[in-house]
């Protein structure tokens, strides 16, 4: 199949995909981007499905022992962020969870070794929620409500992540591209506390030159658009 | 609180997107409209494979 494309530019030899953005120079595959790899392909859903089998296949061959995921360590070479420095626990629980929530929110959580990783996100939970990141909380709370079979642990996790978004989003401490990737967790999971406190946010988000907000730079903005419009397209489903 | 995100919101957002987004991101928000699928997305004539 003819492959001259937009996407698969961004997808390397190994099948995990490179960053898109000014985060982190280097053509090295992180985790934290074949994420966001999985993201479009789950807002494309293109026919074709060479891409997505390549990146699950990726996702297999770096889930760790233990069942985490966790940023390569050549990434050092290209000077990361905190939060892509590999070695970290709180690094490991959300690189986990965005992996898992995409996997699951695609079907292709048999892919891998998804019990462990479910084990391992369970070990991270302090008091009602995760240490440092809120990311994990959003994706913790579509993991865990959307399991086909939920122990009494797994109920708890989700109710100490809506609460912990439920707060945040109240005390308007959330960044607004983050507010609706929270709107599209809950939508899909059927969190209606939640989304009912996020959406509304979400459209109030959207400046007057069109484009959504964010408070991580300008150059994020047309990702914070994209995000949003994808979020009414998946209501419009 | 507004319901829905409108019609008119997502063409503004397309426009915003058009104005200051890389093709990729174009790309990305088209499809949010409906305007182009996801195997437009894939296969367009824009760079080779790597």
């Amino acid at each position: 199949m003819m492959c001259w494309c937009i996407l698969l530019p961004h997808q390397n030899d190994d099948g995990g995909w490179e960053r898109f953005d000014s985060d982190m120079e280097g053509a090295l595959s992180t985790i934290s981007q074949t994420w966001v790899g999985l993201q479009w392909l789950l807002w494309t859903q293109p026919s074709y499905p060479v891409p997505l089998d390549r990146t699950v296949e990726f996702l297999r061959r770096t889930q760790h022992e233990e069942g985490y995921w966790d940023e390569p360590p050549e990434i050092l070479e290209f000077n990361p962020p905190p939060w892509m420095v590999p070695g970290n626990y709180a690094n490991q629980l959300w690189l986990t969870s965005a992996v898992c929530c995409k996997l699951l929110e695609l079907g292709r959580e048999d892919d891998v070794r998804f019990d462990a990783a479910l084990d391992f996100l369970r070990s991270g939970l302090e008091g009602d929620g995760f240490p440092v990141f809120l990311h994990t909380h959003w994706m913790g709370l579509y993991i865990f409500r959307c399991l086909n079979e939920q122990t009494d642990l797994d109920r708890e996790i989700a109710r100490g992540c809506a609460s912990r978004l439920i707060e945040d989003l109240s005390n308007d401490a959330v960044d607004p591209i983050d507010v609706t990737a929270i709107a599209h967790a809950a939508f899909r999971s059927g969190a209606k506390d939640v989304f009912d406190v996020a959406f509304p946010m979400v459209v109030g988000n959207q400046a007057t030159d069109g484009g959504w907000t964010t408070g991580y730079g300008d150059n994020h903005r047309p990702q914070s658009t994209i995000e949003a419009m994808h979020l009414a397209a998946a209501r419009r489903l | 609180m507004d319901r829905v995100i409108s019609e008119d919101a997502l063409e503004r957002g397309l426009e915003y997107v058009r104005r200051n987004g890389s093709e990729l991101m174009l790309a990305l928000a088209a499809h949010a409209t409906g305007a182009v699928s996801g195997d437009d997305v894939l296969v367009h004539p824009v760079a080779p494979p790597k």
